[in-house]
C-alpha cells in the first residue's frame, strides 16, 4: 500500500524530506562518459555503463542509449532489428542502504515506449557486499507501460541482506528497430510513501557521481611523472582509461590519486571507473 | 576479454588498454580473478621499446654509480664529485677514483650508443647485458 504525500504538506515539511533518495543521478542529467552522445550496447555482452551510476545491456541484437536533455534528464533506448530484451538498471552501494536492512523501500520510474508495454522490475542484493557478480533477487513484479511518461512505483522489503548493497533492474522483452524505451525520474527512498522525485543540486550530484567515476585531465611534457588527484575520494582503486592524448603509463592507482608517465608533450584525459 | 600483466601490479585490459589496479574491491580486477579462476592465462608483460630499454638502461647505470658512491659513504655520485679540491687526502683520492669512473662510464655507454645507432652494434637484451659492457666499479682507494 503506497500513498502519495500531499504537496502542501511537502511544503511545510520539507527540511525533513531531503536526501531521501538512495540512486544517484536518478534524473540522469550527469553523463560524464559520454556527454549526452550515443552509446551502443553490445548484445550479449555484459552489463555496460552509461549515464552516470546507471547500465544496460541486451540480447538479440545492439541496440543505443542517450540521455535525452541535458536540462531534462532522461535516458532512452532505442532498438534494432531481431532484438530480443533490454536491461536497465543502477547497483546501490552496500554503506547507502546499510539503514534498510529487513526495512521496506519504494522504487519509483517514469517510463515511457512507443511500442514496450511490459516492464518487468527486480530487486537483487549482492551475495558478497558490493560485489555483485553473483547476486540474489529479493522481489519483482511488472509495470504495464504505454507511450506516456507515467511514473511507476514498487514498494518491497529490502531484506536481510541489503546492507550488502541493492541493485534495481528493469528488464523488457524485444525493442526493434526505430522503437524506443524511455526512463526518467529513478528514485528509491525508504518507507512506502512516495513522494515526488527529489531534486538535487547539479553539482552534488556530480560529486556523488565521481565516487564511481571520474574524468582527469592534464597537461604533459616528455618524459615526465607526476602524481594526479581525483575530484573525490573513489570508492576503489579505479580502473584507469586512457581516452584522450597519449601516456607511456598510469601507475600507483589508489583511491585517492594515480601516477602517470607520460609519452608525448599535450593533454592526456582519463576515465576512471569503480563502478560496483 | 583478455588481459596482459604489466611491470607493476595492475592489470592492462587487452581490449580498451584500461589499467585495472589490484584492489579486491575493483569489479574490473574481479572480472579479471574470475578470468584466471576459468583457466585462461594472461599475456605476459610487454616488451620494452628500444627507447624504454634505453632509459631504463641509463637509469641502472645512474643507480650503480649512486650506490657505489653510497657504498663509500657519500650521499650519491653527485655529491663524491664535490670532494674533487678536498683538503682531505682520503676524500680527494676517492673523489677522484669515482669521477673516473663515471667519466668512463657514460663515455663508453656513448659510444654504444653511437654504434648501435650506426648499426654496428645490438643493443644489450637485458639490464645486466647492458651494465657488463660498462667499465666495473673501481676498487676503494686506502
Amino acid at each position: 500500500m503506497t500513498t502519495l504525500v500531499p504537496n502542501a504538506m511537502l511544503a511545510f515539511d520539507g527540511g525533513s524530506l531531503g536526501f531521501r533518495n538512495r540512486l544517484i543521478n536518478g534524473s540522469f542529467l550527469i553523463d560524464q562518459r559520454n556527454a549526452g552522445a550515443s552509446q551502443t550496447f553490445t548484445a550479449g555482452a555484459a552489463i555496460a555503463y552509461c549515464v552516470d551510476r546507471w547500465y544496460a545491456s541486451c540480447t538479440g541484437a545492439n541496440m543505443t542509449g542517450q540521455r535525452v536533455s541535458a536540462t531534462a534528464g532522461g535516458y532512452m533506448l532505442t532498438g534494432a532489428a531481431s532484438n530480443t530484451g533490454t536491461l536497465f538498471g543502477q547497483r546501490i552501494e552496500s554503506y547507502n542502504l546499510a539503514d534498510q536492512v529487513s526495512a521496506t523501500v519504494t522504487a519509483q520510474i517514469k517510463i515511457s515506449s512507443t511500442s514496450i508495454t511490459s516492464v518487468t522490475w527486480t530487486a537483487y542484493y549482492a551475495t558478497v557486499q558490493d560485489t555483485f557478480s553473483t547476486k540474489t533477487q529479493i522481489a519483482t513484479g511488472t509495470f504495464t507501460t504505454n507511450s506516456t511518461p507515467t511514473v511507476y512505483t514498487a514498494s518491497f522489503n529490502a531484506g536481510a541482506n541489503a546492507a550488502n548493497g541493492i541493485a534495481i533492474e528493469y528488464t523488457t522483452g524485444a525493442l526493434l528497430a526505430g522503437q524506443t524505451l524511455t526512463y526518467g525520474a529513478a528514485q528509491l527512498e525508504p518507507g512506502t510513501v512516495i513522494t515526488p522525485t527529489e531534486h538535487r543540486d547539479l553539482g552534488d550530484v556530480l560529486r556523488q557521481c565521481q565516487r564511481y567515476c571520474n574524468v582527469i585531465s592534464a597537461y604533459a611534457s616528455v618524459a615526465n611523472g607526476f602524481i594526479l588527484a581525483y575530484p573525490v575520494t573513489m570508492r576503489a582503486a579505479p580502473t584507469a582509461t586512457l581516452i584522450g592524448g597519449s601516456l607511456a603509463s598510469i601507475n600507483q592507482i589508489t583511491t585517492s590519486t594515480q601516477n602517470w608517465n607520460s609519452a608525448s608533450t599535450g593533454i592526456a584525459t582519463v576515465l576512471n571507473v569503480a563502478e560496483l | 576479454m583478455t588481459y596482459q600483466l604489466s611491470s607493476t601490479t595492475s592489470i592492462i585490459r587487452t581490449a580498451d588498454g584500461a589499467t585495472i589496479p589490484d584492489d579486491p574491491g575493483n569489479s574490473d580486477y574481479q572480472a579479471y580473478l574470475a578470468w584466471i579462476a576459468g583457466g585462461n592465462v594472461p599475456t605476459p608483460v610487454a616488451a620494452l621499446t628500444a627507447a624504454q630499454q634505453q632509459a631504463t638502461y641509463s637509469a641502472a647505470g645512474q643507480a650503480l654509480l649512486d650506490s657505489t658512491a653510497q657504498a663509500w659513504n657519500y650521499n650519491d655520485m653527485a655529491t663524491a664529485a664535490t670532494y674533487l679540491q678536498s683538503t682531505i687526502a682520503q676524500f680527494k683520492s676517492e673523489a677522484t677514483t669515482l669521477c673516473a669512473w663515471r667519466d668512463n662510464f657514460w663515455y663508453q655507454a656513448g659510444l654504444l650508443e653511437a654504434q648501435i645507432i650506426a648499426g654496428t652494434a645490438t643493443l644489450p637484451a637485458t639490464t645486466a647485458d647492458f651494465l657488463a659492457l660498462m667499465p666495473a666499479a673501481p676498487v676503494r682507494p686506502t
